[in-house]
């Protein structure tokens, strides 16, 4: 439920990335066959991408211990996930890997960067949205 | 791992499919625009 809100929110908010210009992407790590329903899901139209072995996720740090799995902040947030609509469908994709994000310009230089430590911690939008305006 | 820490030419050796399963170096997602990426834990 924690993805389809996070990018059902992303999915929002499209427009003022493609505004800026940049390369928005998704990245999970399910099989690609499960892009479509996801898609229908979350509304979210941009490109989307699969690394179902997780290696970019190990090498970027992202948490995938189940302690990190679930918190009681976490148990607070999927109430709230789900009072806003947001059910959990089949996962498609490592439960216990956490995720996260990263902004990374041309020169190679790594602007913003972002791993959540508990499910259901998502990078904030604005910020995000505040690091492409730079 | 922080930001400041992370190999971006490492980083951008590795890839990902796309829905074809198709593999993308990660790198070609910055080599012409700044790249936001996502990565959520999983499609459910």
């Amino acid at each position: 439920m924690f993805c389809r809100q996070q990018v059902a929110e992303l999915a929002q908010h499209a427009p003022s990335f493609n505004d800026k210009n940049v390369c928005l992407a998704v990245i999970g790590s399910g099989e690609p066959h499960h892009f479509k329903e996801f898609r229908e899901v979350t509304g979210y139209g941009g490109l989307l991408f699969s690394d179902p072995s997780l290696k970019t996720f190990a090498f970027l740090g992202f948490s995938s211990s189940l302690a990190g799995f679930m918190s009681i902040k976490s148990v607070v947030k999927a109430f709230s996930a789900l009072k806003n609509g947001h059910r959990q469908g089949a996962v498609q994709g490592s439960t216990m890997q956490l995720g996260g994000a990263v902004v990374i310009d041309p020169s190679g230089s790594v602007r913003y960067f972002f791993a959540g430590k508990r499910a259901g911690d998502h990078p904030d939008m604005g910020d995000l949205i505040r690091v492409v305006e730079d | 791992m922080e930001h400041n820490r992370v190999s971006v030419k490492n980083l951008g050796e590795l890839t990902l499919v796309d829905a074809l399963n198709v593999p993308v170096k990660l790198s070609d997602l910055w080599k012409e625009k700044t790249a936001v990426l996502i990565f959520v834990r999983h499609f459910g």
